[in-house]
């Protein structure tokens, strides 16, 4: 009798350790159940295909993202880093037939050029946060948080100036725009190249987090920054390294996000880095850092997308909707810390 | 020759003098400690010679080689490997991977190594395996190879913060008090430990320590530091016998 109770309560724990591990997963299948309760279409192969499109730019931001939060450390720039590497690629690849460009005088480029100069703008950006926090030990949310508010001026002064004036660049050439538009195949099937993208750079992602000793530096470090300098791991220059990456996946992502939408502003990319941490956190990346994965990550993205996707499609008024986005980073962060103080 | 050398080390913090022109030096093969009085500068000492504290006078040569003023990591590979008074672990690494840790800083392989999955780097990471497996083996933690740090007892934490210190391949090891909280069988299993290092892997061990009875047993040499500067250094006879020391450590009453 008293081994029945206790295996009962033994039971009752498990089940009560298993809802808390996955409370997160849990409260957003009942959401993305109540969405399709509400409007069966959700479940259409058009729809898949847009979250996975939408998604794809989301998912390198929040690799970059994540390799920060693993050290311990956050990026509040990347949005903005976004909109000036948006800003930056879209301004040098405006068709030439178009009437209103940037720089009229400019002949047709290789795509490869300006998204390369992009990428290369992001890692210089991405090393000056490093240097800030590794380098003058500024805390990460600081070095970052003044670090997108000068990427935001020097975005609207590059945007923002004659002839045009703070119009969308837009007219986009078609190269450009089908790199991020197009689409494998046709049809059902039709894989759009972004998938592509994304899985390209989740691949190599993957392999920096989990091969290469920067990648293991890198969970030393956020894992406990005093064991791995005994350990002779070179903090500073793993940090800088990290957050350059970063900075060179936000340049990338914001070629492609231009691309995609077919023009670019000051304010594209704005709050982007919100939603990456947040997927980064509903992925398992631990904000007191040294735990993350890159296929937890991507899962992060893409449950964070569905639900966006889905109350946008049910109607749910955007002002609530940013409510219910809040209310899941604060919740997911409220169970990783709970996680981590039980297994103190 | 000796290993160690460390001459008129100093460290100021404000107008306090931590260290004050301490010279030391350690032999290949010694086994030796630093004792003293809580804030005497042990721990500040071990800083300067692991490269977390840049002295602001004195010069250390290591291995023939001056060290002076250069950071953990450049330190660390060139053979001066410490544990902590504190454990210091990746708590959310399994006891293997924490191993690891230390040994990468002698890999080789870099991004495109990784990337390519070269024969070079899955020879190392093969390497590497091993070496942390027997590694754990030395320090009686095998079994828990696969669990995570934050899961062992105190005790085997502590011979896992040394297996991780053996990982970076150290001539010298420096310890600080490393039979902290332990209980009397685990500190006769930590000394034991100690002698085999220095016997079966021929490495020179320094160390900070509390319990007299310990250091008094264990070590070759000892130096004396009280407020900052070595009042005395010796085999541990004379140490035991040397005035200054049991006024300045053991107190007034152990003299007589």
């Amino acid at each position: 009798m008293a081994a029945n109770t206790n295996a009962a309560k033994w039971d009752r724990k498990r089940i009560g350790t298993f809802l808390m591990n996955n409370a997160i997963y849990l409260i957003l299948l009942a959401l993305l159940v109540a969405i399709v309760i509400i409007s069966p279409d959700f479940v259409s192969m058009t729809n898949f295909r847009n979250i996975l499109s939408q998604a794809s730019t989301r998912v390198i931001i929040a690799l970059g993202i994540s390799g920060v939060l693993i050290t311990q450390g956050t990026d509040l720039s990347a949005g903005r880093m976004v909109g000036l590497t948006a800003v930056i690629s879209s301004s040098m690849l405006q068709a030439v037939e178009y009437p209103y460009r940037m720089y009229p005088a400019l002949a047709k480029m290789p795509l490869w050029v300006p998204i390369l100069i992009v990428i290369a703008v992001g890692a210089i950006i991405g090393l000056l946060n490093g240097t800030a926090v590794a380098v003058f030990k500024v805390p990460p949310f600081i070095a970052t948080l003044g670090m997108m508010i000068i990427v935001y001026g020097l975005t609207s002064i590059y945007f923002d100036r004659p002839p045009y004036g703070a119009q969308p660049i837009g007219g986009l050439d078609p190269d450009f725009t089908n790199f991020a538009q197009g689409f494998f195949f046709s049809g059902k099937a039709a894989l759009p190249y972004l998938v592509i993208y994304a899985a390209i750079v989740s691949l190599l992602m993957w392999v920096v987090w989990n091969k290469t000793r920067l990648g293991k530096n890198m969970y030393a470090v956020g894992g406990n920054p005093e064991a791995a300098v005994v350990s002779g791991v070179n903090v500073v220059k793993t940090l800088l390294v990290i957050y350059m990456i970063a900075g060179a996946l936000y340049g990338f992502a914001g070629s492609l996000e231009a691309a995609r939408i077919g023009s670019a502003t000051n304010n594209t990319g704005n709050m982007y880095e919100l939603d990456a941490i947040a997927a980064a956190v509903v992925g398992g990346v631990s904000t007191s850092g040294g735990i993350g994965t890159v296929p937890g990550v991507i899962t992060g993205v893409l449950i964070f997308q569905v639900i966006n996707y889905g109350l946008n499609f049910i109607g749910v008024n955007p002002y609530v909707q940013y409510i219910v986005k809040g209310l899941i980073i604060v919740v997911a962060v409220a169970i990783d810390i709970r996680k981590y103080l039980k297994k103190k | 020759m000796p290993l160690l050398v460390a001459e008129k080390m100093t460290k100021r913090f404000g107008g306090l003098v931590a260290v004050n022109e301490v010279d030391f030096s350690i032999e290949k093969g010694e086994i030796a400690s630093i004792i003293g009085p809580n804030g005497a500068g042990k721990t500040t000492f071990f800083n300067l010679i692991t490269g977390v504290y840049k002295p602001d006078g004195g010069t250390l040569t290591f291995d023939g080689r001056d060290i002076t003023g250069r950071a953990p990591d450049q330190i660390v590979p060139i053979g001066i490997a410490r544990t902590f008074q504190n454990i210091r672990l990746f708590q959310n690494l399994t006891v293997l991977e924490n191993v690891l840790v230390g040994m990468h800083v002698h890999l080789r392989t870099g991004l495109f190594g990784g990337m390519l999955w070269s024969p070079r780097h899955k020879r190392e990471e093969l390497a590497a395996k091993q070496k942390a497996v027997e590694l754990l083996d030395y320090v009686g933690l095998k079994h828990t190879a696969n669990d995570l740090a934050k899961n062992l007892a105190y005790g085997a934490q502590r011979r896992l913060e040394l297996a991780r210190a053996l990982g970076c391949e150290p001539k010298l090891l420096l310890l600080d008090e490393p039979k902290a909280g332990m209980n009397p069988k685990e500190t006769a299993e930590i000394m034991e430990l100690i002698r085999r290092l220095r016997d079966e892997r021929a490495i020179t061990v320094l160390l900070i320590e509390h319990d007299m009875k310990m250091v008094m047993q264990i070590s070759d040499r000892i130096a004396v530091l009280d407020y900052g500067t070595k009042i005395a250094q010796g085999t541990p006879d004379e140490v035991r016998r040397n005035p200054a020391v049991i006024e300045a450590y053991l107190g007034r009453g152990a003299a007589s």
